[in-house]
């Protein structure tokens, strides 16, 4: 292990390399800060560029864009009140009052470290984990791992905020795409309707393409206006002062960062319910506090902007050992990985050991730089909210089909980018969770390997789904998973309930 | 038992996926056994959950229900919480058209003569800049990608069928 961690670092250490982890940066500080574009629509946009890299390089840029993105979208959130991507949601609650008040230097300093920090110990959980992921997935064999797609399908459903029913239908339809094409368990071509461009399957690059970034210029199009409408001259000073606050209130730092990690490695539910989750429990945890949460308490930024970046360590851990990707972000950076010839699982730990450190050594770089950089050119960074929707358009529009049509230099590609474009659209605009879609098309086809490889053991016995310690262990997360809104609504009217007592 | 005319494109929304779900089922049945056993079971699940998604948008006391208990709000809760962007069926149109024809320009003519001719007629037309500035962005966007895909990474962009069929 420690052979590779050097590996990784050697990796980084080149010039060539510290450009491509510069360049993934500002993208992912750039495409975080613009509310409506996020991480998932630079990796997408960047995979075309990645063709001719070198494995370790193309993870090293995807990596550097990965744990800048949540850091850039902390300047919007506490600037304009609107967070650059959906993690950065719960910094708005006492980072915008924080800027109200003049503070707004503070605020972003505060949340800069913060994100930082929690980056880092996030990675370092990661590491932690790399040593015991091999001998978990050993343990895994093909019933249990249809369970833990069926989980992981079912977890991300729910995490689709209110709409579980939406979720279980987006991760059905994404799994019916996922079958699309040769299946070569039995060299079938199936679903393909006598059309050629479908008969290697639904491409995952131009799909992703489609889904995010043109989707989401579709969806700006028809809204129309500029990104945000509110000013941002506002004094960015103390930022010093932000930095020193992350040190003494370390503990607040400390708790958010393992929400991250640990929320982050349960499939699909990502930093946006970790760092919620981290802004609630701070504010349990500090029952008299000096400034009250939501009116501009520092510690209500610094423990969503900690939580949200640390998360990037955790969502890491179902992706390379399982090939499960933990958020929208890392589905679309495992379509990287398979573009790359690598396929995560046991064989990625066991053989590619130095590539999984050269992203976790990435990703601890990456965090710190990206820092770095919103300390420098916070005030700077504010103003890219304010670019016309008119001029991101059809720049991000052409550079995403050249980028489809990139891939395998087939127009047919483009026309694929086209019409998920259509699909992602129409997702947002009916309010289908894209992520549970991405999630269920990547996992179509593992899950469907498993169900085959377990009715070969069993001789068509689906009991052992549910006869194996494992499976059962799944089986009862899975059931757990989706009679979470039940409780949660139970909770609710409980509450409720309570409040109307009490008047 | 209705739908109320706002949760109506929801409803057509709801209609289209579930012809493709039928539609999927049915091919499936042309396949043997192997191979459509898990798509068949996934497909069979999706029907009901759809029928639900379609009786929960009517205004009835089971829609309410259903509503309920798979989102934890009332179909009214779940109006109030909907973007409130006003989406006009012509307003999407529209930009459907746009971008087709970029699509459709890409596929007769190429990428390079056609990435500046779209920048170019985007922010002149829908962005309302002016002739310069349009012209900046989209002398800008097109050197962008010739220069990172053309001479950089040296892949041959798509020349447009035209080019194909006289070249």
């Amino acid at each position: 292990m420690f052979e590779a961690l050097i590996e990784g670092i050697v990796n980084l250490s080149s010039p060539h390399s510290l450009m491509l982890l510069a360049a993934g940066s500002v993208v992912g500080l750039l495409f975080g800060a613009i509310p409506g574009l996020g991480g998932t629509t630079a990796v997408a946009l960047l995979i075309p560029l990645t063709f001719g890299m070198e494995p370790w390089q193309a993870i090293i840029l995807m990596g550097g864009v990965m744990a800048a993105t949540s850091t850039g979208g902390s300047i919007s959130a506490i600037l304009l009140n609107t967070p650059g991507i959906a993690p950065n949601a719960a910094t708005t609650f006492d980072g915008y009052p924080l800027a109200q008040q003049g503070k707004a230097g503070m605020a972003i300093g505060a949340g800069a470290t913060a994100s930082a920090l929690g980056g880092v110990i996030g990675v370092i959980s990661l590491v932690a984990v790399i040593p015991i992921m091999k001998a978990i997935v050993l343990l895994f064999t093909p019933p249990e791992f249809f369970m833990l797609a069926i989980f992981g399908l079912c977890a991300i459903a729910v995490s689709s905020g209110d709409r579980l029913l939406q979720g279980l239908i987006t991760a059905i339809i994404g799994l019916m795409v996922g079958f699309v094409g040769y299946y070569d368990v039995t060299s079938t071509v199936r679903y393909d309707f006598g059309i050629p461009l479908l008969e290697d399957g639904i491409k995952l690059v131009p799909a992703l393409i489609g889904l995010f970034a043109i989707s989401e210029m579709i969806n700006l199009a028809v809204k129309g206006g500029s990104i945000s409408e509110s000013a941002s001259d506002v004094e960015i000073s103390r930022i010093s002062d932000g930095v020193k606050s992350v040190f003494k209130n370390w503990s607040t730092m400390v708790v958010g960062s393992g929400y991250g990690t640990f929320i982050g490695a349960v499939p699909g539910v990502g930093g946006t319910v970790a760092a919620f989750l981290s802004y609630s429990t701070q504010a349990q945890r500090d029952p008299t506090p000096d400034i009250e949460y939501g009116k501009g308490n520092i510690k209500g930024v610094i423990a969503p902007e900690s939580a949200n970046n640390a998360k990037d360590g955790g969502s890491l851990i179902p992706t390379l050992a399982f090939g499960i990707p933990g958020s929208a972000e890392t589905a679309v950076f495992l379509g990287v990985l398979v573009l790359h010839g690598i396929e995560p699982g046991q064989k990625l730990l066991e053989d590619h050991q130095d590539l999984v450190f050269t992203l976790v050594v990435a990703l601890t770089v990456s965090a710190v730089f990206a820092t770095l950089v919103v300390l420098g050119l916070a005030k700077y960074m504010a103003l890219l909210t304010r670019i016309s929707v008119h001029m991101l358009i059809p720049t991000v529009t052409v550079i995403a089909l050249v980028g489809a049509f990139a891939l395998n230099t087939e127009i047919g590609d483009v026309v694929i980018a086209f019409i998920f474009a259509f699909i992602g659209y129409f997702m947002i605009r009916f309010n289908y969770p894209r992520v549970t879609f991405t999630i269920a098309i990547v996992l179509g086809s593992i899950t469907e390997l498993s169900f085959h490889q377990s009715m070969l053991i069993s001789d068509d016995d689906m009991s052992i789904f549910y006869t194996r310690g494992l499976s059962i262990f799944l089986l009862f997360l899975t059931i757990l998973s989706l009679a979470f809104p039940t409780f949660r609504r139970k909770m609710k009217e409980r509450k409720l309930a309570k409040e109307e007592a009490e008047q | 038992m209705r739908i109320p005319e706002h949760r109506r494109p929801s409803a057509y929304y709801i209609l289209i996926i579930l012809a493709v779900v039928i539609l999927f089922i049915v091919t499936s049945y042309q396949y043997k056994i192997t191979d459509r056993m898990f798509p068949l079971m996934v497909g069979y699940v999706a029907v009901p959950l759809l029928l639900l998604d379609l009786l929960a948008l009517t205004d009835s006391k089971i829609g309410e229900k259903i509503s309920v208990f798979f989102s934890a709000k009332t179909p009214k809760e779940v109006d109030e919480d909907a973007d409130p962007t006003k989406r006009t069926l012509g307003q999407e149109l529209l930009i459907f058209l746009w971008m087709g024809a970029l699509v459709l320009g890409i596929y007769l003519i190429g990428f390079l003569p056609c990435t500046p001719v779209f920048v170019y007629c985007w922010m002149k037309y829908r962005g309302g800049y002016s002739v310069k500035e349009s012209a900046y962005l989209a002398i800008g966007t097109i050197v962008f990608v010739y220069v990172l895909f053309e001479l950089i990474l040296q892949y041959e962009l798509y020349p447009g069928i035209f080019l194909y069929w006289y070249g």
